[in-house]
């Protein structure tokens, strides 16, 4: 099973949906940045702000540093994001956690310039579910491929 | 298929295809929209603003919802990331 990736000005891009029926935020998408350098996979303040999450509750889990803007990192329990696959088909995973970027400092200069960091999935997204990255832009192929575990 | 999963494959068939015609057309994308946040639907700009709160805000005057759109921040520059 692969599910295709787009290559965008050198970056790895890929559409999920998001559910999560317990924040009441009704099917949305959200366009990730592969990212194999970050550890965390997180949705980005402003797909967090299109979605109207509840980012008061959301459990603060620890600070970071994203491009130069101090970022806390939340906790989203028990979503769903679905991928499509080469086949057509849908592919879900279940998560029993999630991060979400929420701007440390809430001046207007600050949650501006979070909203320009997209969502990320990191290296523990591939990890968690048993998926491998395969990348080769000069021929603009990329995917992600499950693996046995 | 539950209608769930239904509406989502439809959501992702679109936005996949969004993202792939963004891979194609950044450079004319990012000389006219540069420093600015844009929402793309069915492969052309159907809004863009230097502010994030600006874009939703016209969205919602158009009709469309912000969260079932691609919606990026473009930029000529380099992207470290």
């Amino acid at each position: 099973m692969r599910i295709p990736l787009s290559i965008i000005k050198g970056r790895l891009q890929v559409a999920a949906s998001f559910y999560a029926p317990r924040y009441h935020t009704g099917l949305a998408l959200i366009d990730f940045v592969v990212d194999t350098g970050s550890t965390v996979s997180m949705i980005g303040y402003g797909d967090v702000e299109e979605m109207g999450l509840p980012q008061s509750s959301l459990p603060f889990r620890e600070h970071s540093f994203i491009g130069g803007t101090s970022m806390g990192l939340h906790t989203l329990r028990n979503i769903r994001l679905s991928f499509s696959d080469d086949e057509g088909g849908l592919q879900p995973f279940k998560l029993k956690e999630f991060g979400a970027s929420i701007p440390s400092r809430k001046n207007v200069e600050a949650r501006d310039h979070a909203k320009e960091i997209p969502s990320i999935l990191g290296l523990d997204f591939l990890t968690l579910n048993n998926m491998a990255l395969y990348c080769s832009p000069s021929r603009n192929v990329a995917y992600f491929e499950a693996i046995e575990p | 298929m539950e209608n769930v999963a239904v509406a989502e494959l439809t959501l992702l068939k679109r936005a996949n295809s969004d993202l792939a015609w963004l891979g194609s057309h950044y450079s004319e994308v990012a000389s006219k929209f540069d420093r600015q946040f844009v929402a793309i639907k069915d492969g052309r700009v159907i809004a863009a603003n230097p502010r994030h709160d600006g874009l939703l805000a016209e969205l919602a005057k158009k009709g469309e919802d912000a969260h079932l759109l691609v919606v990026q921040f473009i930029t000529t520059a380099a992207q470290i990331l």
